[in-house]
C-alpha cells in the first residue's frame, strides 16, 4: 500500500508531512518517557525485524500465486505499545522509500500518515479497547484481529481517499474507497490472525517481550474516544477545506461528501451497480459498511473458535 | 602486591534459583594473562559478565584495581574493564567503523580530538588502520573481531576480558588474533575453548566446572594433565 | 538483495558522491517537488526535469543499466492507475473501442504524465540512495533536527537489516525445502514460527547489543561526532538549480 509520489499532489503531500512529522515529533519524546535505556536497540532491531518479517511471502490459499505478507504494526504495538511502535513503523517506512523505493519520499508524509499514524494509533486504540473489554487470552486474540482489521481498512481508506484529493484517482471515489478497503479488509483478516499466532509464539518462549496493557484505564479510553473524534472532525475539515479551495470547488466538494454518478469503472461494466448504491443516501452506506464488518467479526469469532454471546459487532465498529 | 582483579567467594543465582556460580575465589595481578577453561554450562560466561557489573553478583565481592564493584562504582570502573563478547556483530552496532571505536571514548566525555586520536591508535593497534569510513556488516569475521577488540581498546582499559575469541573465525584469522592478543600489554582473562591459543598465550589456567573453581595453575602444568582436563571434560591440546 | 547492492554503490566514488548529503536531499526533495507540481494540462513542462536527471546519473557514474531496470518496476497500485485512466477518464477524444470499452486521449494523457512523473521522483530517489552512503544520510538528518531517537533507531534498524533478511532467508529457504508443495498449506502452518523464531532471535540479540553498549559505557544518551561540512561545490550545486528551475519556470510562462 505505499503510495508513490507520482499519485499525490503537493496540496496533499505538504500536510501529510507537516502532520506526520508532528507526530514523530510527539511519539519520540513518549516512547523516551515509556521504556527504558533498552529502548534504542530494541526498537532498532525490532524495526530490522519488521523488515525482515514483511519479506516473507505468504500464500494465499485461496487464490494460488497470489501472495501476502505480515505489514506488522499491530504485532508491534502489542509489544511496544503506540507511540514506540509508530516510531519503529516510520522507521521501517523511511527505508523502505529510500532503499527500496517502496513509496516516494514526498508521499512518505503520506504513507506515515496511514501505515503509521493509522495503523499504530488506531490499531493500538481497538486493541486496548477490546483486549481489557474481553480480558484473557481470548481477549487478546479478538483485540488483535479487530485491530488488524479496522486499521488495516481505515488506512486503505485514506490512501483512496489522498489519490482522489489529489486529482489522480482514475474511479470514482466511491470505487477507490470500496476497492481499496474491501481488499485490505481481507488482508487485515489475515494479519490478525497471523499476529495472534505470532504473538502466543512469543508469549511462551519470551513473555517478558509483551506488555501486558490490554488493560486500559477507562479515563484514558475516554480521551482517547475523544481525541479519535478531533482528529477525525479535524481531517474531515482539512479535507474539505482543500477540496473546496480548488477552482471548481462545489463540484470538488460534491464528490467528497456525495457518492457521485460520474465516472464509472469499466465504461457500464460497474454503472449498474454503482448507480444503486449511489442513489443510496450515506448513512444507509455507513449502514451497510458497519454490518459487513460485523460480518466479518463473526466469521472471525467463530474461525478463532470463540463463542462469545455478546453483540460484539455493534461496539466494535 | 595490589591485585587488578579480586573475586572472594562470589556466587551468582538465576531468578528461578539455579546456582550460576558458587563460592568462587581467585585473584589476578597485573599483566597476567589468564584463561578460563571448562565445559559448556560451567559458568564462564557469567563470571566474565561480572568483571564489569552487567551481572550483579548474588553473593560475595568483586574488585576491580583495588575498589569494590557495585553500582555506585560502575561508571568509574567500566572503562578499565574492557569487554569482548563472543559474537562480534552484537558489538558493531554504529553505522561506521569510527562510530563504533568511538563509542566508549565518546561515553566517557572525551574532547574530540581525544576521541580521533584514540580511534586511530586502537586500529592500528588491531592492524587494521584505515578501516574508519567502512561499514560494519561488510567485514569478514575476523576483521570483525578485530575491530570489537579496537573498540574495547580505545576506552584504554587496563584489563582485557575475551568471551571465546577464537570462537567463528578461520585459520588465518585465528592466528592473526593470536598474534595480536600475544603483543597487547594489558592484564588478559578470555574464557575459551580453544586450548592452543591457551597455550599460545597464557601463563595460567583455571578450570572452571559446574560454577566452581575445580583448578587454578601454570599452562604447562593444567593443559599437560591429561587425566584432569578430561574428568572436566576437556580434551588435552596435543591429541 | 536490492538494498543491499544499493548500499555497494553508495560506497563508491564520484563528484556527485563527494556532495554533502544534505545538499543532495534538498535538491532531491525539491525536484521531486517540482515534477508533482507540474499542473496536469501543462504535462510538457516535464521535459524539463530531464536534463538535470541525465546530468546527475552521469556525474554519479552508476550503472545505467539497473537504473532503467528498476525503473520499470512498477508497483501493482501505479499499474492499475495507468491502466484505468485511459478508460474511466473522459475527456479529449475517443481514440480506439475495445468492445465495451473505450479509450479516451484525455485518459491517455494522464497516464503518460503519471508515468513520467513516476520515473522522475523514482529516479530522483534513487540517485539519491545510489549516492549517499546511510551513515552520511542520518548525519544529515540530524543536520535537519530530526529527533534523536528517531535517527538512532533509523541507525539500528538499517545495521541489523543485513543480518535479519539473512536470518529470514535462511528460514525462508529452510520451510520451502520442506513444504510438499510451496504455496500450499503447509507453508502457511510453518510460517507463524518462523516469524515467531525471528522475533525471538531479534529480541535476544537486542539485549546483547544492549549490554555491549553498556559494556562500553552507555548512559542512554548516544553521542556522535559532527562530521559534515559545506563545501563550494555544494552551494555551487544548490544555486545552480535553483537557477536552473527558476529559468524554466520563466521561460515556460
Amino acid at each position: 500500500m505505499h503510495m508513490p509520489d507520482a499519485l499525490i499532489s503537493p496540496a496533499v503531500a505538504v500536510p501529510a508531512i507537516a502532520a506526520s512529522g508532528a507526530a514523530l515529533v510527539f511519539a519520540c519524546r513518549r516512547a523516551a518517557r515509556e521504556l527504558d535505556d533498552r529502548k534504542i536497540p530494541l526498537m532498532g532491531v525490532l524495526g530490522a525485524f519488521v523488515f525482515a518479517a514483511q519479506m516473507i511471502n505468504l500464500p494465499l490459499v485461496v487464490i494460488p500465486g497470489v501472495s501476502w505478507h505480515l505489514i506488522g504494526a499491530v504485532l508491534m504495538v502489542s509489544l511496544l505499545g503506540p507511540y514506540s511502535s509508530f516510531v519503529v513503523m516510520t522507521a521501517v517506512l523511511a527505508i523502505q522509500a529510500l532503499l527500496l523505493g517502496d513509496g516516494g519520499l514526498l508521499a512518505l508524509g503520506c504513507n506515515v500518515l496511514n501505515m503509521g499514524i493509522i495503523s499504530c494509533f488506531l490499531g493500538y486504540g481497538i486493541y486496548s479497547a477490546i483486549g481489557s473489554w474481553a480480558g484473557g487470552v481470548r481477549g487478546r486474540t479478538l483485540a488483535a484481529i479487530a485491530a488488524a482489521v479496522v486499521s488495516s481498512t481505515a488506512a486503505a481508506v485514506a490512501a483512496a481517499i489522498e489519490i482522489h484529493l489529489s486529482g489522480r484517482n482514475p474511479v470514482s471515489l466511491f470505487s477507490a474507497v470500496w476497492l481499496m478497503g474491501s481488499v485490505h479488509f481481507l488482508f487485515g483478516i489475515g494479519e490478525g490472525a497471523l499476529t495472534v499466532a505470532v504473538l502466543a509464539f512469543i508469549l511462551r518462549l519470551r513473555p517478558v517481550a509483551v506488555q501486558d496493557d490490554a488493560r486500559v484505564h477507562p479515563a484514558a479510553m475516554r480521551r482517547f474516544v475523544l481525541g479519535g473524534l478531533v482528529v477525525s472532525l479535524l481531517l474531515g475539515g482539512v479535507a474539505s477545506w482543500w477540496a473546496s479551495s480548488s477552482p471548481d470547488g462545489l463540484e470538488h466538494a460534491a464528490v467528497v461528501f456525495k457518492w457521485p454518478e460520474g465516472e464509472s469503472a469499466f465504461g457500464g461494466l460497474m454503472q449498474p451497480v454503482e448507480n444503486a448504491l449511489a442513489s443510496v443516501p450515506f448513512l444507509a452506506n455507513a449502514v451497510i459498511g458497519l454490518i459487513t464488518t460485523a460480518l466479518a467479526f463473526a466469521v472471525s469469532l467463530m474461525l478463532s473458535g470463540l463463542a462469545v454471546r455478546r453483540s460484539a459487532a455493534s461496539k466494535a465498529a | 602486591m595490589q591485585h587488578i582483579v579480586s573475586v572472594n567467594a562470589l556466587g551468582y543465582s538465576y531468578h528461578d534459583g539455579t546456582a550460576a556460580l558458587r563460592g568462587i575465589s581467585l585473584q589476578i595481578t597485573v599483566g597476567e594473562r589468564v584463561a578460563i577453561i571448562g565445559p559448556n554450562g560451567a559458568g564462564k560466561t557469567t563470571l566474565l559478565l561480572h568483571l564489569n557489573g552487567i551481572l550483579q553478583p548474588t553473593a560475595g565481592t568483586i574488585e576491580i584495581c583495588g575498589r569494590k564493584l557495585d553500582r555506585a562504582s560502575i561508571a568509574e570502573l567500566r572503562p578499565k574493564v574492557g569487554v569482548v563478547f563472543q559474537n562480534a556483530d552484537d558489538q558493531l552496532f554504529m553505522p561506521t567503523v569510527f562510530d563504533d571505536v568511538a563509542f566508549g571514548p565518546l561515553n566517557m566525555g572525551l574532547p574530540p580530538d581525544e576521541v580521533k586520536r584514540r580511534v586511530s591508535a586502537a586500529l592500528s593497534d588491531v592492524g587494521l588502520a584505515g578501516f574508519e569510513r567502512k561499514a560494519p556488516y561488510h567485514l569478514s569475521g575476523g576483521e570483525k573481531k578485530a575491530i570489537a577488540i579496537a573498540t574495547v581498546l580505545s576506552m584504554s582499559p587496563e584489563i582485557l576480558v575475551l568471551d571465546e575469541p577464537t570462537g567463528s573465525l578461520d585459520h588465518r584469522a585465528r592466528r592473526r588474533l593470536i598474534r595480536l592478543l600475544a603483543q597487547l600489554p594489558h592484564t588478559l582473562i578470555t574464557a575459551t575453548h580453544d586450548l592452543r591459543m591457551v597455550m599460545d598465550v597464557c601463563g595460567r589456567v583455571i578450570i572452571l566446572d559446574g560454577g566452581k573453581v575445580a583448578a587454578d595453575g601454570r599452562t604447562s602444568d593444567i593443559l599437560l594433565d591429561a587425566k584432569l582436563l578430561e574428568s572436566h571434560g576437556l580434551e588435552s591440546p596435543d591429541s | 538483495m536490492h538494498h543491499a547492492y544499493v548500499d555497494r554503490l553508495s560506497g563508491m566514488s564520484s563528484p556527485m558522491h563527494r556532495l554533502d548529503p544534505r545538499t543532495k536531499i534538498i535538491c532531491t526533495l525539491a525536484f521531486c517537488g517540482v515534477a508533482v507540481s507540474v499542473p496536469a494540462d501543462r504535462l510538457a513542462l516535464l521535459a524539463w526535469c530531464a536534463p538535470p536527471l541525465i546530468a546527475a546519473l552521469a556525474v554519479s557514474r552508476l550503472p545505467l543499466v539497473y537504473f532503467l531496470k528498476r525503473c520499470l518496476l512498477l508497483s501493482p497500485f501505479v499499474a492499475t492507475v495507468l491502466v484505468l485512466f485511459p478508460f474511466t477518464q473522459h475527456s479529449g477524444t475517443e481514440l480506439a473501442r475495445v468492445g465495451p470499452l473505450v479509450v479516451y486521449s484525455g485518459g491517455l494523457l494522464m497516464s503518460v504524465g503519471l508515468a513520467a512523473r513516476f520515473l522522475c521522483t523514482v529516479l530522483a530517489a534513487l540517485i539519491l540512495a545510489c549516492t549517499t552512503p546511510f551513515a552520511a544520510l542520518l548525519r544529515a538528518l540530524e543536520g535537519f533536527r530530526i529527533p534523536r531517537l528517531f535517527i538512532m533507531v533509523l541507525s539500528f534498524l538499517y545495521r541489523y537489516l543485513f543480518v535479519l533478511v539473512d536470518e529470514s532467508d535462511r528460514m525462508r529457504r529452510a520451510r520451502d525445502s520442506r513444504s510438499p508443495r510451496p504455496g500450499g498449506a503447509a507453508t502457511l502452518r510453518a510460517t507463524p514460527g518462523m516469524v515467531g523464531m525471528l522475533f525471538i532471535r531479534t529480541y535476544d540479540r537486542s539485549e546483547r547489543v544492549y549490554s555491549a553498549m553498556l559494556a562500553r559505557g552507555f548512559d542512554g544518551a548516544v553521542r556522535t561526532l559532527d562530521e559534515l561540512h559545506f563545501h563550494f561545490a555544494d552551494a555551487a550545486v544548490l544555486i545552480g538549480f535553483a537557477a536552473y528551475f527558476i529559468a524554466a519556470f520563466i521561460i515556460a510562462r
